[in-house]
């Protein structure tokens, strides 16, 4: 019976089901990233307020040059991928002990500004090779 | 007075995706099943659900001359339907534009009428300035309506956006003029593909049909016609409206010939096997 299907005729009347004029997939795909786009483009601040909250937990583990951060939004595939990168100045002795970084937030937040005053600006200086070895 | 009315708006973003007729076919649908209703026409300037629902040599006050205290109360502005006594359409002004009404002044009207009526429904204008702005305002609900077009889609999401951030809840999307052979040939967007972008919660899809526009040319709900494919899926969106708890949508109903495609690659494969 199948070679029935191969006349174009019975194969529209019965097999139709698989056309190649397929537009469906193409609205979808652009639709979403389209509203992907919009989303991060009409949202007040998104962009700016992940920036910060992103170079807020990156401090508490190293410095970073926050001039250099870069964020991308891209349509991928079927979805999108988002991607971040940031040049790095020197790794804290405390990024080997995640649990004290993320310590309660009473103490989190005392930290920061003890770090901006001194320790975090001898570290940039004086410990730059420790990094180098950590990274080799 | 314990017993407070629901304020929904029918919105979309996109222009000409079917908002009045929604609301017309909504309204009369609610009020056919028992329920006092108002339909409160804000696009200012550009005035249609009078025409749809037949009501144009009617007005004699309009939402303006409320707001402005023209009229004793808003009863006064309330126009009666023609075919059922608990539903009353409040017109639009034509003659003014969308500066004429701030959103605190449509929050206190809505919150009057939803102490008289189970329901007050919005017909909101296109766009997203002044005028959905008043719309929105005393709103507690929200009927996306959208049409399985990017753009349509695209004009939804900006809308559902806006209606979050105003703290509207639930915000429930209606699929207007779905032609269910298209989606299934796979050129055009299927419900499941709207619904998963948009991400809402479905309270109905109404097929394509030309009998809404006969019934529009009429002055007559669709819904109330017995022969409509889209009066049916209406009255299915009015069950859900009253019980949210009721079925879902109609199911896509394939035409003739892809039934009797399907019975016969049923028999095709039997054969085969």
């Amino acid at each position: 019976m199948e070679f029935l299907l191969r006349l174009p005729f019975l194969s529209w009347l019965f097999g139709g089901n698989q056309t190649k004029d397929d537009s469906r997939q193409a609205a979808r795909n652009r639709l979403k990233s389209a509203l992907v786009g919009d989303r991060c483009s009409v949202a007040p601040g998104m962009s700016d307020s992940i920036r910060k909250e992103m170079l807020d937990v990156l401090a508490r583990y190293m410095d970073v040059d926050s001039q250099t951060l870069n964020l991308r939004l891209q349509p991928e595939g079927e979805g999108m991928r988002w991607t971040a990168d940031i040049q790095v100045v020197s790794v804290h002795r405390q990024a080997h002990l995640p649990e004290q970084a993320l310590m309660d937030p009473s103490e989190r937040k005392k930290r920061p500004k003890r770090s901006l005053r001194g320790t975090r600006w001898r570290r940039s200086q004086e410990d730059q090779p420790s990094v180098e070895e950590k990274s080799a | 007075m314990s017993n407070m009315g629901k304020v929904i708006v029918v919105t979309s973003g996109k222009g000409g995706v079917g908002k009045t007729t929604c609301t017309a076919n909504l309204g009369s649908g609610l009020a056919q099943a028992g329920k006092t209703v108002v339909l409160v026409d804000t696009d200012i300037g550009l005035r249609n659900l009078d025409l749809v629902l037949g009501l144009e040599n009617r007005i004699v006050f309009d939402l303006v001359d409320v707001i402005d205290g023209k009229c004793r109360s808003f009863r006064q502005a309330l126009i009666r339907d023609k075919r059922f006594e608990n539903l009353q359409v409040l017109a639009s002004a034509q003659s003014r534009d969308k500066d004429a009404v701030k959103p605190e002044q449509m929050k206190a009207l809505c919150q009057e009428l939803k102490g008289a009526f189970d329901y007050v429904l919005l017909d909101c204008p296109a766009g997203i300035e002044m005028g959905f702005k008043n719309a929105i305002a005393g709103a507690d609900e929200a009927i996306v309506v959208t049409n399985p077009e990017v753009s349509a889609v695209r004009d939804a999401d900006r809308i559902v956006g806006l209606l979050e951030a105003a703290d509207i809840n639930p915000i429930r999307l209606l699929l207007n003029r779905f032609k269910p052979n298209v989606a299934q040939r796979g050129q055009m967007l299927s419900v499941a593909d709207v619904q998963e972008i948009l991400n809402l919660e479905l309270i109905g899809m109404v097929p394509e049909d030309e009998r809404v526009v006969h019934s529009s040319n009429k002055g007559e709900p669709a819904v109330l016609d017995p022969k409509s494919k889209a009066g049916l899926a209406y009255r299915q969106v009015v069950q859900r409206l009253i019980d949210p708890g009721a079925a879902a949508w109609a199911p896509e109903q394939p035409g003739l010939m892809s039934k009797i495609r399907r019975m016969f690659s049923v028999n095709l494969g039997s054969q085969a096997n």
